[in-house]
């Protein structure tokens, strides 16, 4: 860390810093261009489709069912083929993806704001707050995640705002930790004691001299989560406790799929494509920022279950 | 060490006491059993005799403490469906999970072990990458997903192994390996860490100084001590093992605790699903409270910080 005592984050310079030599991390390695490529294809796949002519992820044809990729049938040529139902799986591939993404991007927004606020909280009050939050962490960790989400996913009820609501609710953790332990070290730094010595507020010490500080640390930690939460969502929906059908989910494609992995595997394995493409492009990228020292999580890219 | 052994004591009781606190509330969100236990045609008044005999008529606090003194003595309440004692259906699941879950553990250190000896004494570099490599990439594919093509694999195309259900040790091994090979990235990254920071030390040199081949100090003197921050590691991570068993269960119709959880919930018999996370916290908090244990006596400065 590399704060000025003059109290201005040097946050903004820092993070251009950071995404240059992110870039120079991720063209220097192969595995870096690979994972950017895959992380952009499923994106166009995500976002192009839905815009074409022939998107339909809902209507039913059962006199195309479990059309094989490429299969042309009455002039229609189906990319993905489609499932026993006949529905076009290209469409709900791209739909399922479109959901997976606002979900998640959501879930990481809602989990990052009450880990920072917690996390500086705690960080910069000490005492009481800081044993009450950090008894609240451990707590939660004392339970695996999954099953938290399914038991908490079972009582609530499954819905696309419960669901992006539990998956937030449970992910503060590791935000509210780095946030923390940077709050404690900020808080003895020159520029912070020169603006309590001077009666500003804690409340404005930790919106002006905390909050920029951590921020783009935890940026990147939400773009680590951010496949982390992809997944969690994939298998709640895969164990059928996610979204919900009409709607396409990749973890309910999957799921679908598995009775026919003997004569139609496609079914399953392009939704699963679809989530390792996503997952791995974004955790290797963000493996790109970390490795880059801002912050150091210590542990390989994932996917959590 | 009696001290820290108190201490830690005490940490995972309070533990045990807030996830049962959760669960209770939980089962108040999901809102009035007796109307899910009444069919729909129930008069106001067998509502209310049924409340007053599960005690829903008196306030929350009484309702806390007896849930408490019911599951001090055992009582998790009757499953909805079976009407037999919740915890009577988990206990009956439990040897399962511990099977998959015990397996997959020695199954994931011993593949750590073989494969990281393997890339510590292999003179090619661009082997050493290519596995850690698959080793990333293992990590980047969803647990049911990788699961799903394990048995895509060796069961559909292969035929070698079964895809579902328990009993011989051929059903074990797909489901083992699934979990097995998750943190096998960390795994590695660790155990070679661990091997590169006995390389600089004094005995090392000494040895090597009297002679003795690379191989042999790998082997005889250097490995003892790498392996234990790699149990440790494996111990915490037995804890969150128990989690992705969990959806492991359920792609391979393993018949453990989490596949019951999963088709309780979708019987909506909450009891059971009570039980059945309560269960699994509990076998989670005693891990970690023996792995703490066995740590503390293992290296002293654990017990004395």
């Amino acid at each position: 860390m590399s704060t000025t005592d003059m109290g201005k984050p040097l946050a903004t310079t820092r993070s251009f810093a950071g995404l240059r030599s992110a870039l120079h991390i991720i063209t220097q390695s192969y595995s870096m261009m690979l994972a950017a490529l895959l992380l952009l294809a499923v994106l166009l796949l995500i976002i192009i489709v839905p815009l074409t002519p022939g998107y339909d992820p809902y209507s039913q044809n059962l006199a195309v069912s479990l059309a094989t990729p490429f299969e042309t049938i009455d002039g229609r040529t189906y990319i993905f083929g489609t499932d026993t139902l006949g529905r076009d799986l290209l469409s709900r591939v791209a739909l399922a993806g479109r959901v997976s993404l606002l979900i998640g991007v959501s879930a990481v927004a809602i989990s990052l704001v009450i880990g920072v606020f917690l996390g500086l909280v705690a960080g910069f009050f000490r005492g009481v707050v800081e044993s009450a939050v950090m008894g609240l962490a451990d707590l939660q960790l004392s339970i695996p995640r999954v099953l938290l989400l399914i038991a908490v996913a079972a009582i609530v009820g499954p819905s696309i705002a419960n669901l992006t609501i539990l998956l937030g609710l449970t992910s503060w953790v590791v935000y509210g930790r780095v946030a923390r332990a940077m709050a404690l070290s900020l808080r003895e730094r020159e520029f912070v004691l020169s603006a309590v010595t001077q009666g500003a507020s804690a409340a404005w010490n930790i919106r002006k001299h905390l909050l920029p500080n951590v921020l783009p640390q935890m940026l990147i930690v939400g773009s680590f989560e951010l496949g982390q939460i992809i997944v969690f969502e994939a298998s709640l929906s895969y164990l059928g406790l996610g979204i919900q059908p009409p709607l396409p989910s990749w973890g309910m494609m999957i799921s679908e799929g598995q009775e026919y992995l003997e004569t139609d595997p496609w079914i399953a394995l392009l939704p699963g494509i679809a989530i390792f493409m996503l997952v791995t492009g974004v955790q290797f990228l963000s493996q790109a920022f970390t490795s880059e020292g801002q912050f150091d999580l210590a542990s390989p890219p994932k996917a959590s279950t | 060490m009696l001290k820290f052994l108190l201490r830690r004591l005490l940490q995972s009781i309070l533990t045990v006491f807030g996830v049962l606190t959760a669960a209770f509330f939980l089962v108040r969100l999901a809102g009035d059993p007796s109307v899910l236990l009444l069919p729909v045609e129930a008069t106001d008044e067998d509502i209310a005799l049924l409340r007053s005999e599960l005690g829903l008529d008196q306030s929350l606090i009484v309702q806390y403490g007896k849930f408490i003194a019911n599951v001090l003595q055992g009582d998790l309440g009757l499953s909805l469906r079976q009407r037999v004692p919740a915890l009577d259906l988990v206990l009956e699941r439990l040897p399962a999970t511990l099977e998959l879950a015990l397996t997959a553990f020695v199954l994931g250190l011993v593949l750590a072990f073989a494969i990281g000896l393997i890339m510590r004494l292999t003179p090619s570099p661009r082997l050493r990458a290519f596995i850690m490599w698959l080793a990333f990439i293992r990590q980047a594919i969803p647990v049911f997903f990788f699961g799903l093509l394990m048995i895509l694999l060796f069961s559909v195309t292969l035929g070698w192994l079964p895809s579902l259900g328990r009993g011989t040790i051929q059903h074990l091994i797909l489901p083992a390996l699934t979990l097995a090979t998750y943190e096998l990235a960390l795994y590695l990254r660790l155990f070679n860490s661990a091997l590169g920071e006995q390389q600089g030390q004094d005995y090392v040199r000494t040895a090597y100084a009297k002679g003795q081949t690379r191989t042999k100090i790998i082997l005889r003197h250097m490995l003892p001590n790498a392996l234990l921050p790699l149990v440790t590691i494996a111990g915490i991570n037995l804890g969150m093992l128990l989690g992705s068993a969990v959806v492991t269960e359920t792609v391979f119709s393993w018949p453990g605790v989490g596949r019951l959880i999963v088709q309780s919930v979708s019987q909506r018999d909450y009891p059971v699903v009570i039980a059945g996370v309560l269960m699994i916290s509990l076998v989670f908090v005693l891990i970690n409270l023996i792995v703490d244990l066995l740590y503390a006596v293992l290296d002293p400065r654990v017990r004395l910080s």
